[in-house]
């Protein structure tokens, strides 16, 4: 029970914190040296630290203690592993619906991980568990102890509680020596048992969780603010990865209530581009921007700006539909607006229904609001993921290829949705496909760059017509029609 | 349903200009007619209005299927859509100016008469099939019907008999003058070519329904068909 919260705060540490950083290389070292330690060992070490070294008698805690040595490892890495396995699109998604660091972790990214994490934890029990070494050591010589630090359900029928569930299994089966008659034997089977049982009830709940949470209807704050799209003017901007410039000295200007495309090889920074616009870039560890980005003439880099409030009002779809798999998809609409930690006063129900006929979606899930997002077409979950972006009112919208991990039915039905909803948001789509670029954008930037490894620049924007008809960049012309590379 | 919003509202954009193309086209060579007909000039700058008007919409049709093709690409009966848009805007622009040359005769030869009293009722029988023609053509356009359509491309025979009936008249025992033939011969043949554009628009629409064009030849005489 010690180890279970140290050990998921250590790996939320190593994941989502200790990037790089010296503490972080130093604990996750001691994890591994503590994950190759033999039982025995654990248990001579508090034999000599606790006993010996400090004189306290032979306990129950001590033999926890060294149970919980055992166990950190294990659930340090496993939860580090899980951790590690939650997409970082849905961190991405989080931070972008403006939710701050911390109720992200909390609320996307252990939930994500928790089915992970309690295999971990019975995982690290079960270590525990399978060792005896240090309990005979420690424990062994007192079996009726007065702390039992193993039991984590009261409901367990453990015949005698004041025992361990191996020590016990091991005291009936001497009992029974010799008779599979005997009704210790019995016993030491149905502690077994008990045990096995023990798993799959924490699995079991590690499932429940995972069901949708939400049935009725729920009060939100009554939102007065009404969605307005702004303009935004990118001057000289200049994009860094640690050192490595990825995109170089582009102005523009992205007109409010319109689509603004980005088309360009793979590589040229659009992607990157986008992202500094709502300040996702920095999200990177040592990526970082020069320049300026003004959203409505105010600057979204000035230091009095936190980067929650920029991602609140420029919300972003990804290219990957990445709607949160915990989540049903009430929820997943009203996301946003929960992890911002917003109080709800009026019925969140307008909300969703609102986003989701906004996002052409309503009519297919209204009747399925409480199953999970996850189980949408991937189509579907797109829209249900631009739902969850407008359901926090942005004033901008910003796309990754949205349509590319789509079929092309799905990604008309989005093109469709992009060209409604530019009459209310400042749209600005990256695209790999140009024809899709010009079916939807009014305006069309082109980034190219000049080989790998050099930075990408915007060669040109215009409108998308222009663009598309007679545009005046050579390199523009090039790409749009095909002679590229 | 999953549709392309945004191209079949610039379709039916093209659709609803050429429709008015059609009306004005009607007026141009019920106009044109007229200045023959009932020897007057009065008509003649209409026509001229006119046929600037439908010239610069026949413009901004191609100009939008330019675009349209280079922003949406339409495949399929959106392709033929927007082709048969293109040629069909083509030919109205044709027949604007097809109404316009026959008004300029008009006008040159008034006050006196274009057209010999002998042959008011060949030229008379020809301005009515031109103008039935065009409102016809008019349908075609706004309800895309093929039945229609193929109507349009058969009814251009009736100009075609017409147009040899004159050169009969004129081949035989013609007492008029040589300024005077060359100007029925020339209003014949504008009748005859502005009908001509009209079945093609037939064709057009009987195309973009039914994805088939007619194999070449059409069966016209060549001799008509060396200028339009
Ligand atoms: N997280 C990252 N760390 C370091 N370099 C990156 C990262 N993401 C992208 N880059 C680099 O930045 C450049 C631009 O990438 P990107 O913006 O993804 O291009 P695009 O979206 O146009 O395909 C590329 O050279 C890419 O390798
Ligand atoms: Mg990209």
């Amino acid at each position: 029970m010690i180890a279970v919260p140290i050990g998921i705060l250590t790996a939320v540490y190593l994941v989502e914190y200790g990037q790089g950083k010296r503490l972080a290389r130093a604990i996750s070292f001691f994890v591994d040296l503590m994950m190759g330690v033999p039982s025995i060992v654990a248990g001579l070490f508090i034999y000599a630290f606790w006993l010996l070294a400090l004189g306290f008698q032979f306990s129950g805690f001590a033999g926890a203690l060294a149970l919980v040595i055992l166990m950190l490892p294990v659930v340090v890495r496993n939860s580090e592993e899980m951790l590690k396995l939650v997409p970082s699109e849905l961190r991405e998604a989080s931070y972008a619906l403006g939710v701050p660091k911390w109720r992200t972790i909390t609320k996307v990214v252990l939930p994500t991980a928790f089915s992970g994490i309690v295999t971990g934890i019975v995982l690290g029990i079960a270590r525990a568990m399978g060792e005896t070494a240090p309990l005979l050591l420690l424990v062994g010589t007192n079996p009726k102890i007065n702390f039992d630090p193993f039991s984590l359900s009261l409901t367990d029928p453990n015949p005698n509680p004041m025992t361990t569930l191996p020590t016990y299994i091991f005291e009936q089966l001497t009992t029974a020596a010799g008779s599979t008659t005997a009704p210790a034997f019995y016993r030491a089977w149905a502690a077994a048992l008990v045990l096995t049982d023990h798993h799959h009830h924490v699995v079991e709940r590690a499932g429940a969780v995972r069901r949708p949470v939400h049935q009725g209807p729920r009060l939100a704050t009554r939102r007065t603010r009404i969605a307005m799209a702004k303009s935004i003017d990118v001057s000289d901007l200049n994009v860094y990865y640690g050192k490595f410039l990825a995109v170089e000295g582009v102005s523009m200007t992205v007109e409010p209530r319109s689509v603004t495309a980005f088309i360009g090889p793979s590589g040229c920074g659009k992607s990157t581009f986008l992202r500094t616009l709502n300040r996702m870039h920095e999200v990177i560890p040592g990526a970082r921007v020069e320049g300026k980005v003004l959203l409505d003439g105010e600057d979204i880099y000035h230091s009095s700006v936190d980067p929650v409030n920029v991602r609140r009002t420029i919300g972003m779809v990804f290219q990957r539909p990445n709607p949160f798999p915990t989540m049903s998809i009430y929820d997943n609409v009203v996301a946003g607006l929960k992890l911002q930690g917003r109080q709800p006063k009026k019925k969140l129900d307008e909300i969703v229904e609102k986003a989701l006929k906004g996002a052409n979606l309503w009519n297919e899930v209204s009747d399925r609001l409480s199953k999970p997002g996850a189980g949408l077409s991937g189509g579907q979950q797109q829209r249900l993921c631009i739902a969850r972006a407008i359901a926090v009112e942005p004033q901008v919208l910003l796309m990754d290829e949205p349509c590319s991990a789509l079929d092309p039915i799905s990604t008309l039905a989005i093109e469709d949705l992009i060209s409604e909803l530019k009459e209310r948001y400042t749209i600005v789509i990256v695209t790999h496909n140009m024809q899709q670029a010009a079916r939807v954008s009014d305006r069309t930037a082109f980034f190219n760059l000049a080989a790998v490894g050099k930075p990408g620049k915007l060669i040109e924007m215009a409108d998308t017509q222009k663009i598309f008809t007679n545009p005046s960049q050579k390199g523009t012309e090039d790409y749009i029609t095909g002679r590229f590379g | 349903m999953v549709q392309r919003s945004e191209f079949l509202v610039q379709i039916a954009d093209v659709r609803s200009t050429l429709v008015r193309m059609t009306g004005l086209t009607r007026d141009a060579i019920s106009d044109a007619s007229a200045a023959l007909l009932t020897v007057s000039i009065d008509p003649v700058p209409r026509v001229r209005d006119l046929r600037t008007e439908i010239s610069a919409l026949a413009a901004a049709v191609e100009h939008d299927v330019y675009v349209v093709l280079a922003m949406q690409q339409p495949v399929a009966s959106d392709l033929r859509t927007v082709l048969a848009a293109l040629r069909s805007a083509a030919n109205l622009h044709r027949m604007g100016v097809l109404s316009s040359h026959l008004a300029t005769i008009a006008e040159r030869r008034y006050p006196a008469p274009a057209v010999p009293a002998e042959l008011l009722s060949v030229i008379t029988d020809m301005a009515d099939v031109a103008e039935r023609l065009i409102l016809k053509a008019g349908s075609v356009v706004a309800r895309l019907d093929a039945t229609l359509a193929a109507e349009l491309v058969a009814d251009d025979d009736a100009m075609d008999a017409l147009h040899r009936k004159l050169f009969l008249i004129l081949l035989n025992n013609w007492s008029h003058g040589v300024a005077a033939a060359i100007d029925t011969t020339l209003i014949s043949r504008y009748y005859e070519r502005f009908a001509d554009h009209a079945a093609s628009i037939g064709e057009e629409v009987r195309y973009l329904v039914s994805g088939e064009r007619p194999p070449l030849d059409s069966g016209d005489d060549p001799w008509f068909d060396t200028v339009s």
